[in-house]
């Protein structure tokens, strides 16, 4: 069998597709940006709009697929924003009314992690999920993937955008930030707020500016921001390994492509005697493949939606999904 | 003398000991290398010393801690308090133990500390009492926010460590009730902070 995933939470219109032994057939994307000023949900939803038809094309190309061989179409039913979601669900109906095939609607979070196991092989890890507007521990109990840390204030990527657009680097931040703490050298203070398994980062961005008014150089500022950001999302999730008893770590999110971040994750699991997963870097952002295989194994344990169903929903938690397939 | 390991948690290691002819526990901070060396020793040095006084200042407010022993570079000699964790016979428990964490919670929080890492791994029981762990993490604050976050905390960890007692928070929250005078402020926070955090828009 083969699968048609559409991705299109926030940014990112990603249309992938799967094959039921879990082979990645195709996987391309097309993401919405803004140079200035911040993120217009419906600007990114009409950037969707727009680029979806030639996505599905080029992804039935790169496959070697015709439309009837598809026999599956899966979409990202939330969380994220109501524009975005809504311009994907009418894509996603559209190819199943036109192909006669079922579709089913996936949570985005649970996702990551499904495409993250598939590609590194992980069992039963605990998932550091780092992007944008996320920034959580996610794992497996009871039946269910469950939310075990997360920000208490903002995502850890837009607080690197917001420090990035402070510093007049321009969007997107993160790889920006990157570069310059290459260079930074001395460690600055910054508030390190780790609570419990939770993390905040607003007070970071707010003593960052500070030296930067002070005339810290901007290179260290960068630095400090990630030695101490990224140490809190690792300990986060070290903690949530301890408390669990889980021995696996894995990366998911476009933060998640820093160097720095996975190799802290990396000596982390080193330490306990955990092993570390981080997907090939095409997997880490958000993107279609992670949808077509998780709607894959939802739809082949058993699950089943009628278009009624696939009302988006904003505000999908992680634990509202019954893990069928495990 | 063997070392013997009872434990290794969040970010120690717990050690059985002898001290002056009893048997106690020494709770270790390893260095963890995939910190800033700098940052590492920093948050260490803080969370001993702050640990200690704060474990000293609970059981002073009626909170029961073990007693602090020793401090000694980064270790902390504790009494051994040869109990199961609460993560581990919640189940046993649930009439009396979900409300009187409340209580103890609502004491805490008079006595202006907060805790920070309220998981039941962080909680032994006798039976009759809880002892409070761990105060790596605790601070003194009186903030409602601060306060709100505590509870969050057990909250999230009973919904995941202890799926199928979600009447237990219920009961966290009339202990806390009984105890705290004025709790509205800190009640209006939780809600807050559970509809925050999800998925922040930019
Ligand atoms: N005084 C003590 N008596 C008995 N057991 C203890 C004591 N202190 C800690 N422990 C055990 O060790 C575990 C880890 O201790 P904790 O203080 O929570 O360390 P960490 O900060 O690394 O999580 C606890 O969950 C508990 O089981
Ligand atoms: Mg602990």
């Amino acid at each position: 069998m083969y699968v048609i995933g559409l991705e299109g939470t926030a940014h990112t219109a990603g249309v992938g597709i799967v094959s039921s032994e879990g082979d990645v057939l195709a996987n391309v994307k097309s993401v919405y940006t803004t140079e200035v000023g911040g993120f217009r949900p419906r600007d990114a939803a009409a950037h969707h709009a727009r680029e979806f038809p030639g996505l599905i094309r080029q992804a039935l190309e790169v496959s070697g697929l015709s439309p009837g061989d598809l026999g599956l179409v899966a979409f990202s039913q939330g969380p994220g924003m109501g524009p975005c979601l809504r311009t994907t669900a009418v894509a996603a109906r559209t190819i199943a009314l036109a192909l006669r095939i079922p579709i089913v609607g996936v949570n985005h979070c649970v996702a990551h992690l499904e495409i993250g196991r598939l590609r590194t092989g992980a069992e039963d890890p605990v998932m550091l999920y780092v992007s944008g507007g996320n920034t959580q521990v996610i794992a497996y109990a009871a039946g269910r993937y469950r939310v075990f840390g997360e920000t208490l204030d903002i995502g850890i990527g837009n607080m690197l955008d917001k420090l990035a657009r402070e510093m007049g680097l321009g969007f997107p931040g993160g790889p920006r930030i990157m570069e310059m703490a290459r260079r930074g050298e001395r460690l600055l203070d910054l508030p390190y707020s780790v609570k419990g398994m939770d993390v905040a980062f607003s007070g970071i961005l707010t003593a960052a500016k500070a030296h930067l008014r002070r005339g810290a150089r901007p290179e260290d500022v960068a630095f400090s921001v990630q030695e101490y950001a990224f140490a809190m999302v690792v300990e986060a999730a070290e903690r949530a390994m301890a408390h669990l008893g889980k021995e696996e770590i894995l990366l998911a999110g476009g933060v998640a492509l820093n160097e720095r971040l996975q190799e802290m994750a990396r000596i982390m699991a080193e330490e306990r005697g955990a092993s570390y997963h981080c997907p090939e870097p095409e997997f880490l952002p958000d993107n279609g493949a992670m949808i077509a295989w998780t709607g894959y194994l939802m739809y082949s344990s058993g699950v089943r939606m009628r278009i009624e169903d696939t009302v988006v929903r904003q505000n999908f938690r992680t634990d509202e999904v019954e893990v069928t397939w495990r | 003398m063997e070392v013997i390991i009872l434990k290794r948690g969040a970010e120690s290691v717990i050690i059985l000991d002898e001290w002056e002819g009893f048997q106690v526990v020494v709770k270790r901070r390893n260095p963890r290398s995939y910190r800033h060396p700098e940052l590492d020793k920093r948050l260490r040095k803080e969370r001993m010393r702050r640990e200690a006084r704060l474990l000293r200042q609970a059981r002073a407010s009626g909170v029961p801690t073990p007693h602090v022993l020793d401090v000694r570079d980064s270790d902390l000699v504790l009494e051994w308090l040869p109990f199961p964790t609460l993560k581990e016979v919640l189940g046993e428990h649930r009439d009396w133990a979900c409300r009187e964490l409340g209580r103890l919670v609502a004491r805490l929080h008079l006595a202006r500390i907060v805790h920070g890492d309220l998981t039941t791994s962080n909680m032994l029981t006798d039976g009759k009492r809880i002892y409070l762990l761990d105060f790596g993490l605790a601070r003194v604050s009186e903030s409602a926010e601060d306060r709100g976050v505590d509870l969050h905390l057990i909250e999230e960890a009973l919904k995941s460590a202890h799926p199928g007692m979600e009447d237990c928070f219920r009961e966290v929250l009339e202990g806390y009730r009984e105890e705290f005078p004025e709790p509205g402020p800190v009640l209006e926070k939780l809600e807050e902070i559970r509809l925050r955090g999800r998925y922040v828009e930019r």
